[in-house]
């Protein structure tokens, strides 16, 4: 029994030789797999430079995106700026008002003291900054409330008229003021009043007017 | 003879373990998930997308977007 078993797993003669065939042939078709496969390998190699170069790509093309969106946003806002400012520039050509008329004006407001007291003020000096209650009523506000014109309380206009001041800045006549306004609001017996030297001849003044420069000046420095 | 057959044995069992690591070293070579046509085909795609970008970019960069229209 174990003799015949031994027989049957033998190979034949010929099948021994059939077998080394196959392997050898086996063997070639590996081997030219085997190429194949490092073909392979060098192209995948090459993809994958490749796909590190379309990532390199694309995060400069999103940086330069991003940074397009920054240009477009930064011009869409000068564009909006400037509109505004043609607008501004077109709305104050319709309502022109002269600079020197303003500097002028600026002068008779600190010429009444318009933004602190005198130095030589003392109380019972009639003196008071302006605005006075006055002039509010003859601005823009006094006119949208219709205060009262007449019958002026307080100390103003008499204590303004004292001080020899008020009728001053009153007077002049501006375009930002209508006439017709400006004359409504005084006091009708005061009309004639008004008439009084400009106080920028007044030497007392000049000197007002340097106080209330000095405290301007230094008030824009502040503010900046 | 047994010896022969012992000897062959020995030689099968060898020839089995190197096929097997062979096997295992094949399935940890790179690039060999597709055929190859398939990998040439995405070769092109890939060097398409290169060339793409790169004329993009190219565009972008000599793009003047402030051209001022003579009067």
């Amino acid at each position: 029994m174990l003799a015949m078993s031994r027989n049957q797993k033998l190979p034949q003669p010929g099948e021994e030789s059939q077998i080394l065939e196959l392997l050898v042939q086996r063997d070639g078709e590996f081997q030219e797999l085997m190429k194949v496969a490092q073909e392979q390998g060098k192209v995948h190699q090459e993809m994958q430079l490749l796909e590190k170069e379309v990532e390199k790509r694309d995060s400069d093309i999103q940086q330069l995106q991003k940074q397009l969106k920054e240009a477009e946003h930064i011009l869409a806002t000068a564009v909006y700026q400037a509109k505004e400012k043609l607008k501004s520039i077109e709305k104050a050509r319709k309502g022109s008002i002269s600079s020197e008329e303003i500097i002028k004006y600026a002068h008779r407001i600190s010429a009444s003291n318009a933004v602190c007291a005198p130095l030589t003020w003392v109380p019972g000096d009639p003196r008071r900054p302006y605005p006075t209650d006055l002039e509010m009523r003859s601005g823009l506000l006094g006119q949208m409330s219709n205060l009262p014109t007449n019958g002026v309380n307080g100390h103003l206009p008499g204590d303004a008229l004292a001080a020899g001041r008020l009728p001053d800045v009153l007077t002049p006549q501006y375009p930002w003021q209508s006439s017709d306004m400006s004359m409504n609001m005084l006091p009708p017996n005061h009309s004639n009043d008004f008439m009084l030297e400009p106080p920028g001849h007044n030497k007392e003044n000049e000197d007002d007017v340097e106080v209330m420069s000095t405290d301007s000046s230094s008030s824009s420095s502040d503010s900046d | 003879m047994d010896k022969d057959s012992q000897d062959v044995h020995q030689e099968l069992n060898k020839l089995k373990t190197k096929i097997q690591e062979a096997r295992e070293q094949i399935s940890t070579m790179p690039g060999i998930s597709m055929s190859p046509e398939q990998q040439q085909q995405q070769l092109q795609n890939v060097r398409e997308q290169v060339r793409t970008k790169n004329k993009l970019l190219q565009k972008y960069r000599s793009l003047c977007m402030f051209d001022i229209p003579k009067a």
